[in-house]
């Protein structure tokens, strides 16, 4: 039995590297201008350089795709984990109110700093950096607001969990919207376009920043997956079985908050990723949470980079937020799911 | 005789409501115990408290004699399985997975089962009848068949103390009796400690050892079968006037009938 989960497993994630390594190749060739293969490859070995060529690869198509790929792991990861928790099958990142928090304290960056930093005339690196920051910053007030109502006695009770992340995420929500209401025209667009979930101004110093957070709880979270079997047992039987659950649970959810926080403030608020990622990877390799994680994190990754490709190309030369195409497919999925759970 | 539990000044409850208080209380090790009362009595939450599912709110309790607050949970794990009144798991879980859950508190390396992990899930799925379906999703089996694999999933655990809480609720009576011959077996071949909480006084009397009555949250009376089905102690606890007579085939106390008593409302 075990052989034949674990081949499935591997046939699955050879599919899934080969499904981002198409995606990612039409990501690089398809644009503004379109690229050959040839082109690509001798501009990526350095056979060739061209500096026209070096400028679209390096600095603009090549770090969106690695950003889209982190993101979309970062999600998919997060997912899981919030699933197996909360044991609700229709939980995502989005219910914990990060992204909101997230998308409130990036609007009142801008609402407040932006003109500021301008005429400082600063660092471009460090108003790049600033966003991000100002996006994690709201993430964890966010995930800490929702944490302190959500526990009661010292116990995390997952319903309320749910509710709570529910009113937090509308009241952030609501917050954006009055300050971006009272910005300007030139600021609401760029407020706007970053809460829908974009990555056309990504760049490698946003991959770097998120890096580190996806790479440490990334391993963690994997680590720790096979808890996530034990928990869709009910809770009197985990601890029957000598688990702490709520250390435990509580661990895992600080790592997700994590991960989501570096994905928001690098990307803006991405929906349904980290609720459809884990649902595909438990349809094709099982509910053992060992296989899913890494199955749900590259499922992620290459809905992401297909979905910027879509956005990047459906409208051209215009582009369509990445956010946006995610909730097309995502919202249909979502609805799926729900009537299925119904049957 | 050493003890399985010794509970001191113990008092537990939900948030706000306490169940009861001042308990104190000595459960024997190698016996048959089963804790009875009428609906709310806090038998349950009895069991619970013991069990380290449900926090305590005062008091100590004692584990084979250890302070259970000095123990930590997957120790606690290595010496007393638990079995819920209303398990949960995912239907697409496999029998043989599920009991291998039961390993957890000896389990070193979480992705690879040791040929001591087999053999206890082998033994489990032998003393629980369920190795004819070892391969099955949970999902296909009936209501007496899965709770045999619960039973199975506690066994694998390797514990020498047992603790159900109405382990026979939703089954029919055939399927009720093989569990708690299960459970019987398991003390006799076994030494196994079983404390549980059944609703049926008759089963109660028929595969217990001793009998613990409780009534709103105190602690009535224990003793053998024999003693506490007697028609005065029954009027105590459950406020019936109990008709009982000794099973000639089992030659164990039981009652046969029953009227509701008015006085006490």
């Amino acid at each position: 039995m075990h052989k034949k989960t674990s081949s499935v497993f591997f046939l699955t994630m050879l599919m899934l590297v080969l499904m981002i390594l198409v995606a990612s190749y039409l990501h690089i060739t398809n644009g503004v201008f379109d690229m050959s293969v040839m082109d690509v490859i001798k501009t990526l070995l350095r056979i060739e350089s061209n500096s026209k060529f070096d400028l679209v690869i390096f600095e603009f198509r090549l770090p969106r795709i690695v950003i889209a790929g982190l993101v979309g792991i970062g999600l998919g990861m997060a997912g899981v984990v919030l699933q197996g928790i909360t044991r609700n099958g229709l939980a995502d990142p989005g219910i914990l109110g990060i992204n909101a928090g997230a998308g409130a304290a990036v609007v009142l960056f801008m609402y407040f700093f932006q003109v500021k930093l301008v005429s400082a005339d600063m660092n471009s690196w460090m108003s790049i950096l600033m966003m991000p920051l100002f996006g994690f910053i709201g993430g964890t007030i966010a995930a800490i607001l929702i944490f302190s109502f959500a526990l009661k006695n010292g116990h995390l009770d997952m319903q309320r969990l749910i509710l709570t992340g529910i009113a937090i995420n509308s009241g952030f929500g609501a917050l954006s919207l009055f300050l971006s209401l009272k910005m300007s025209a030139q600021d609401f667009e760029s407020a706007a376009i970053w809460m829908a979930g974009s990555i056309y101004n990504a760049n490698w110093i946003f991959a770097l920043t998120m890096l580190p957070w996806l790479l440490i709880l990334g391993i963690y979270v994997h680590r720790k997956s096979y808890l996530l079997d034990y928990f869709q047992l009910e809770e009197d039987s985990i601890t029957s079985l000598g688990i702490a659950v709520e250390k435990e649970k509580m661990k895992l959810l600080l790592a997700s908050v994590g991960l989501v926080s570096a994905c928001v403030s690098v990307s803006g608020s991405i929906g349904f990723i980290g609720l459809m990622a884990p649902h595909i990877a438990k349809q094709l390799v099982g509910i053992q949470h060992r296989y899913v994680m890494p199955v749900s994190a590259l499922i992620g990754a290459g809905l992401l980079i297909l979905a910027d490709f879509i956005g990047k190309t459906v409208f051209a030369p215009s582009e369509l937020a990445v956010g946006i195409v995610v909730s097309i497919i995502g919202i249909p999925y979502f609805l799926y799911l729900l009537v299925k759970s119904k049957a | 005789m050493q003890t399985a539990f010794r509970m001191e000044n113990l008092a537990s409850g939900y948030e706000q409501v306490r169940v009861f208080e001042g308990l104190n209380l000595t459960i024997e090790e190698g016996k048959v115990t089963t804790i009875i009362g009428p609906n709310g009595c806090g038998k349950s939450t009895l069991l619970k408290t013991i069990g380290r599912i449900l926090k305590k709110q005062q008091g100590t309790v004692y584990l084979q004699e250890q302070n259970m607050q000095n123990l930590s949970t997957k120790d606690i794990a290595k010496k007393l399985a638990i079995l819920s009144q209303t398990p949960i798991a995912p239907g697409q879980l496999k029998v043989e997975e599920l009991i291998a859950y039961g390993r957890y508190p000896h389990r070193n390396n979480v992705n690879r089962l040791t040929n001591k992990d087999e053999e206890m899930i082998e033994w489990a799925l032998t003393v629980t009848n369920t190795m004819e379906y070892r391969n099955r999703e949970l999902a296909q089996l009936s209501g007496g068949q899965r709770q045999r694999v619960w039973l199975a999933m506690a066994l694998a655990q390797e514990t020498n103390i047992l603790l159900l809480d109405e382990p026979t609720t939703y089954l029919d009576m055939a399927h009720q009796l093989e569990v708690l011959d299960i459970v019987k077996s398991l003390n006799e071949h076994h030494s196994c400690t079983v404390v549980m909480v059944l609703h049926d006084i008759n089963h109660a009397a028929r595969y217990s050892d001793h009998l613990i009555a409780m009534r709103k949250g105190t602690i009535m009376q224990t003793g053998t079968p024999q003693e506490i089905l007697s028609a005065e102690v029954m009027r105590k606890v459950f406020n019936i006037d109990a008709r009982i007579m000794e099973d000639p085939v089992t030659n164990t106390p039981v009652c046969y009938g029953y009227e509701i008593l008015k006085e006490d409302i």
